[in-house]
């Protein structure tokens, strides 16, 4: 009798259709939480809401990421308030993508996206720099580093609100 | 720990040290009181209410004068109603405090609601964030959210210049005055205020050039929050990524014990760069003080102009070669020139390179002489005999003690003793100063001498006289073990002595502990060597010599001169070897071109000069043979500082490709030589050759230097509420070498010394050492640049009339040779008929020693 | 692939000899298992139904080197491995290539430490590095895509 049931799943699954995904032709879509390749953002103004404050560095479990941090002034500005950074690299062969920088970071700087496709002929290429991991700025806005008016940029997190 | 007093912290009694704060008898039971304010260096003020403890004692019975008991025989405890703090209190027997109960936990947790109304939420790039004293006592007792609206918080300049080596951010400040009361109380200088009142309250500073101390980076490392930063560090790292490399600070003769805070860095190529220098406790050293110039004259060590391979000049032009072909040049050249070879230590070589280069000399020929540079100041013997004692502690000098210090510019030549020695006068100690010209411990002194350039010895003599006409002397020790008493009294017998001398006397030899420090300003080298002589002569006489916290002390001019001096290195073998010069010159890590005219005329007739250096300095150019040696930060090594402490410092820094350390070089050259040896494969191993050879050094090793015994007050533990994560000491408290007079059966020696002083008849030029100059070592620190003065000299208002020169003149200054350039200063530190004139404010040679000058004003 | 026809339509095409080997090569690649940890399990998935690796000509995973040309680094390499993984690439016949699949192997990942080889590179070479931890089966596919790409640029002259 078992074997009576084993074979009719086997025919019942034989009359379906093939399962198989022809990646790289047809993809999957992936879940909306799928962690990826990592962006730093902008604000709206085109200024990298990165601080340099190296919590995603403290966070990282696999040591994935290196920050160095500089002193913003009016003339060279990169981020409101006084610190930005000056170097930011994500070796991309450590991370092992589980999101807690997304998680470290004060001023949402950093996210996990859903670009996947990380294969490197060389270790070094997968350590992704500043300029390819910063989001491209939006249309019609000046780039960075850039001068600004004295006083305005003053708070690192500029909209902070009472964290309730 | 000699009284104490017992204490109940808890319900748990502890015997404590009598006269504690209770705060510090507490932690060092383990129980932690929290403070901001308060510090273990500075008086109470009991401001920022953190250390709201609950404070009784105990009651005593009127009639029996007992203390009543409860019914389970204990003593009854009186609770104060409200809450005390602290920090204000000192301990007394039967004193006990609660420190855990509700009403503290809550009090603690509304205090902290109070001091976070304005604070800014920026940790995240703050640098004092993860070292914070604010953000640890919050997360351990603070309330996880605020009543307070946060809409009302304050916003302040967060940016503000305190000076061009400190930031201050206005928000972050919680008003604890640890700033302005170290600037106050400890420093003395008068630069840092409050302003304004209530939440308007801000930290200004009130001196031109603003934060003008020399001590200034102090203040970011006590700030128990963020709001004080310094310009070279600013946004450097985050304190958590740092790693603390125990080192000392290679630029003055007090050794202060210094943490270099590393990390790698991207700009420099990969390599683990020194971020920042923080002090390391030591209690009997720099206590937890650094001056700016420690703090921030590390550059050196990264700078872009290092040389990295060795060089041969050829037809006059450098040709790169490398090390094998650079040992074959010098072995060669040793053995070609034999006895006719001259050597020349810097003031900070460590130990290591200092013992191999003495093996190269012994092994080229047998009577090389080893010279030291600057050859200024000398007087091993006199330390040897009467140095100071073995636990000499500065920090504690109180009203029982007396301090001379003669023929120095403390501030500007040992910045932490000036501070100590300051601190202690103003517990009490009798501080003398003697000096031909005012200087700024003036103040602070109890009896200031003014005496002729020239006549500082006879300042000790007179001392010495009024010691043994008024029965000063110890005579136990001066019958049982002083050698040559008969001729220094029939020396000081019958000799006047003038008023002024004798009240200095009087003051200096009441006391029971006698510190003299010793330096070099207005004196030849001939008349320093009498000068400290003199002081071991008198500090023999009347027993000041074999116990802690008396002795002499040498100022000398680097990091490593007593050092040198100790391995056998001497001032007056430079001065033998510039009279007598040799054909062949082997100088380590010195610049005498640069400093002295004499030498750089000699070196320049010299047949082959080669040159162990960091930087290709005026004697660099002028050599034959340049060979690339490392900086303190990328080696290990040992200096021995002033009070003959031997400390160790480590390797921070990544060493620079191509340059190797200097006592490696030595060693390599002397093993080529017949007799070399294979040379040593590490320092630990150079010193344990030390520790062999050199009586003073014996029983030495790098595992006792390494040895640290747990200090009072404990400023570097877990708890981080005095500030900073680099004072924690694990690099070792050094080793004092013991001097004769500490040895039972070493015999001392005393003899007269002559005081004759040379008659300055017309203008005479004093060279005096500044603490801010363009030292090889220093200048490459370009954050420190402003505070180098541009070269100048110091003018009487008389002679300055005579000559015709108002403040600000340019004046050429002819002595023998030379010709310097400068700005003339008129403002009465130089006594009549002197010129004061810094030596190495510029890359031209002045002269070492006094000497005749004439002026010439130069017309625009 | 450069096929081309020049003589017009005869039947017959002619190919450049090493267009001709490496696409043979890419098109019948055997790999090795050698699954080690985690990325093992993302190794088998890709091998199975959905993503189906047989659609590269990539029908077995051998258990033998002596008949793999390939093989894919799954997991992290303890020190006490690396002999073993290093033999049995010796086992392999040439041509042979390395895939590092996932964080460990291709720098050791999390484990930052003395027990784990820190990158398999310090002892066989590696042609495609994949990163993830573990890689999706599509990383994976991406990093064999990248590999034929990369056996597609070889030249006979570069052979010996």
């Amino acid at each position: 009798m078992n074997l009576v049931r084993g074979f009719a799943t086997t025919f019942k699954h034989i009359l379906e259709g093939p399962v198989t995904v022809q990646y790289p032709e047809q993809e999957r879509p992936l879940r909306e939480r799928f962690k990826g390749k990592h962006a730093l953002k902008r604000y709206d103004n085109g200024l990298e809401k990165c601080i340099g404050c190296s919590l995603c560095a403290a966070a990282c479990p696999a040591d994935a990421i290196w920050v160095e941090a500089a002193e913003n002034t009016d003339e060279e500005r990169y981020s409101p308030g006084e610190r930005y950074a000056k170097t930011y690299e994500i070796n991309m062969l450590r991370c092992i993508f589980c999101g807690y920088c997304e998680d470290a970071c004060p001023t949402e700087a950093i996210v996990l996206e859903h670009e996947f496709r990380l294969s490197f002929n060389d270790r070094r290429d997968a350590i992704y720099t500043k300029d390819k991991l910063i989001d491209p700025l939006p249309a019609g806005v000046e780039g960075t580093p850039r001068q600004t008016e004295p006083g305005v940029y003053t708070r690192s997190i500029p909209d902070m609100k009472n964290p309730d | 720990m000699a009284e104490t007093v017992t204490i109940s912290i808890d319900g748990q009694s502890y015997q404590v040290p009598k006269g504690a704060n209770l705060v510090d008898a507490a932690k060092l039971h383990g129980t932690d009181i929290p403070v901001f304010c308060y510090h273990p260096k500075m008086k109470p003020v009991g401001m920022c209410r953190m250390c709201l403890v609950e404070l009784g004692s105990v009651t005593v019975n009127r009639e029996s004068g007992k203390p009543d008991l409860d019914e389970h025989g204990q003593p009854v405890i009186r609770w104060q109603p409200k809450l005390q703090t602290a920090c204000t209190q000192t301990v007394s027997e039967g004193m006990a405090i609660r420190t855990s109960t509700a009403k503290v936990v809550e009090a603690r947790d509304d205090i902290l609601e109070f001091i976070l109304t304005s604070h800014p939420l920026d940790c995240p790039i703050c640098d004092k964030g993860g070292e914070c004293p604010l953000q640890n006592l919050t997360m351990a007792y603070g309330p996880g959210e605020s009543q307070f609206l946060y809409d009302d918080k304050q916003h302040l300049a967060k940016h503000v210049p305190l000076g061009e080596l400190i930031y201050l951010d206005r928000e972050r400040c919680i008003q604890c005055a640890r700033c302005t009361r170290f600037c106050d109380e400890v420093v003395g200088d008068d630069v840092l205020a409050f302003h304004e009142r209530g939440r308007k309250l801000q930290i200004v500073t009130v001196s031109d050039p603003p934060f003008d101390t020399k001590f200034s980076g102090n203040t970011t490392d006590i700030c128990p929050v963020g709001a004080l930063t310094t310009a070279d560090f600013r946004f450097g790292a985050r304190p958590w990524e740092l790693s603390e490399v125990p080192s000392i600070c290679p630029h003055c003769p007090v050794g202060c014990n210094i943490s270099a805070s590393t990390r790698l860095d991207r700009d420099s190529g990969g390599k683990k760069v020194i971020k920042r220098i923080m002090p390391r406790q030591n209690e009997q050293v720099n206590e937890i003080w650094i001056c700016d110039k420690g703090r921030f004259g590390h550059h050196h060590s990264l700078s872009s102009n290092r040389l990295q391979t060795p060089m041969l000049k050829k037809d006059g032009a450098w040709v790169e070669i490398d090390w094998k072909t650079a040992y074959q040049e010098v072995t060669s050249r040793l053995q070609k020139y034999g006895e006719k070879v001259g050597f020349l230590a810097g003031p900070s070589l460590s130990n290591e390179d200092l013992w191999e280069m003495r093996k190269l000399a012994r092994r080229t020929c047998r009577d090389c002489q080893i010279g030291l540079w600057p050859a200024t100041m000398t007087g091993l013997e006199a330390v040897t005999q009467a140095g100071v004692g073995v636990g000499t502690h500065l920090a504690a000098l109180g009203p029982e003690s007396a301090i001379l210090v003669i023929a120095s510019d403390f501030e500007e030549e040992a910045p932490i003793w000036w501070l100590q020695v300051k601190q202690a006068a103003d517990r009490g100690a009798k501080v003398m100063v003697a000096n031909a010209r005012p200087t700024k411990l003036d103040q602070y002194a109890k009896c200031v001498v003014r005496y002729e350039y020239g006549e500082a010895v006879e300042v000790l003599n007179h001392i010495a006289v009024f010691a043994r006409r008024h029965d000063k002397l110890n005579q136990t020790l001066v019958e049982g073990r002083v050698d040559g008493f008969a001729e220094l009294e029939a020396d000081l017998k019958g000799k006047r002595v003038p008023k002024q001398h004798s009240e200095a006397a009087e003051l200096l030899l009441d006391t029971e502990n006698l510190v003299i420090f010793a330096g070099n300003e207005g004196l030849t080298l001939a008349q320093q060597a009498e000068l400290m002589q003199a002081a071991a002569n008198l500090l023999i006489l009347t027993g000041h010599v074999a116990r802690p916290n008396n002795g002499l002390v040498a100022v000398w001019p680097g990091a490593n001169m007593q050092g040198a001096l100790d391995l056998g290195f001497s001032a007056e073998a430079t001065v033998s070897l510039l009279d007598n010069p040799p054909s062949m010159w082997v100088i380590g890590d010195a610049d005498p071109v640069a400093e002295d005219a004499r030498a750089a005329a000699v070196l320049d007739q010299a047949e082959f000069v080669v040159v162990s250096t960091q930087f290709m300095t005026p004697t660099a150019e002028q050599a034959d043979l340049v060979l690339p040696v490392l900086s303190f930060a990328e080696r290990e090594g040992t200096f021995t500082n002033a009070m003959r402490r031997v400390q160790r410092f480590y390797m921070a820094q990544t060493p620079l490709e191509g340059a190797l350390s200097a006592w490696k070089v030595f060693a390599q050259i002397g093993s080529a030589l017949p007799g070399g040896d294979k040379p040593r494969i590490s320092a630990a191993l150079v010193m344990r050759d030390i520790a062999q050879h050199v009586v003073r050094y014996a029983g030495m090793n790098y595992t006792d230097l390494a040895h640290v015994e747990t200090q009072f007050p404990d400023v570097g533990g877990h708890d981080l509420y005095y500030g900073g994560n680099a004072y924690a000491n694990h690099g070792g408290l050094g080793i004092q070498w013991a001097t004769n007079a500490e040895k039972e059966n070493y015999r001392l020696t005393v003899r007269p010394v002559s005081a004759e002083a040379p008659k300055y008849e017309d203008l005479t030029l004093i060279p005096i050492r500044l603490l801010y100059n363009r030292d090889v070592l220093f200048e490459p620190s370009t954050v420190m640049h402003a505070r180098i003065p541009a070269p100048y000299a110091d003018f009487n208002a008389k002679d300055a009339a005579q000559l015709g020169i108002i403040d600000g003149d340019q004046v050429v200054i002819s002595a023998g040779d030379l010709q310097i350039n400068v700005s003339a200063r008129v403002n009465g530190q130089a006594p009549t008929g002197f010129v004061l004139l810094p030596i190495r404010l510029s890359q031209l040679p002045v002269p070492a020693a006094p000497a005749m000058c004439s002026v010439q004003k130069v017309e625009e | 692939m450069g096929l081309t026809s020049k003589l017009g339509n005869m039947g017959v095409v002619t190919v450049k000899l090493e267009d001709a080997i490496n696409w043979s090569r890419t098109r019948a690649m055997w790999p090795m298992l050698f699954g080690l940890a985690c990325c093992a399990i993302e190794m088998m998935s890709t091998q199975a139904a959905v993503y189906d690796l047989s659609r590269f000509g990539m029908e077995l995973m051998r258990p033998s080197p002596r008949q793999s040309d390939l093989m894919i680094v799954a997991g992290r390499v303890t020190r006490k491995m690396a002999p073993v993984l290093r033999q049995l690439y010796d086992q392999m016949p040439d041509p042979k290539w390395v895939i590092s699949m996932g964080d460990c192997a291709s720098c050791g990942g999390v484990f930052n430490n003395y027990a784990i080889v820190q990158g398999v590179d310090e002892i066989v070479p590696v042609d495609v590095y994949v990163a993830g931890c573990p890689p999706r089966p599509e990383q994976l596919i991406h990093g064999i895509m990248m590999l034929h790409e990369r056996i597609k640029q070889e030249r006979i002259k570069d052979w010996a």
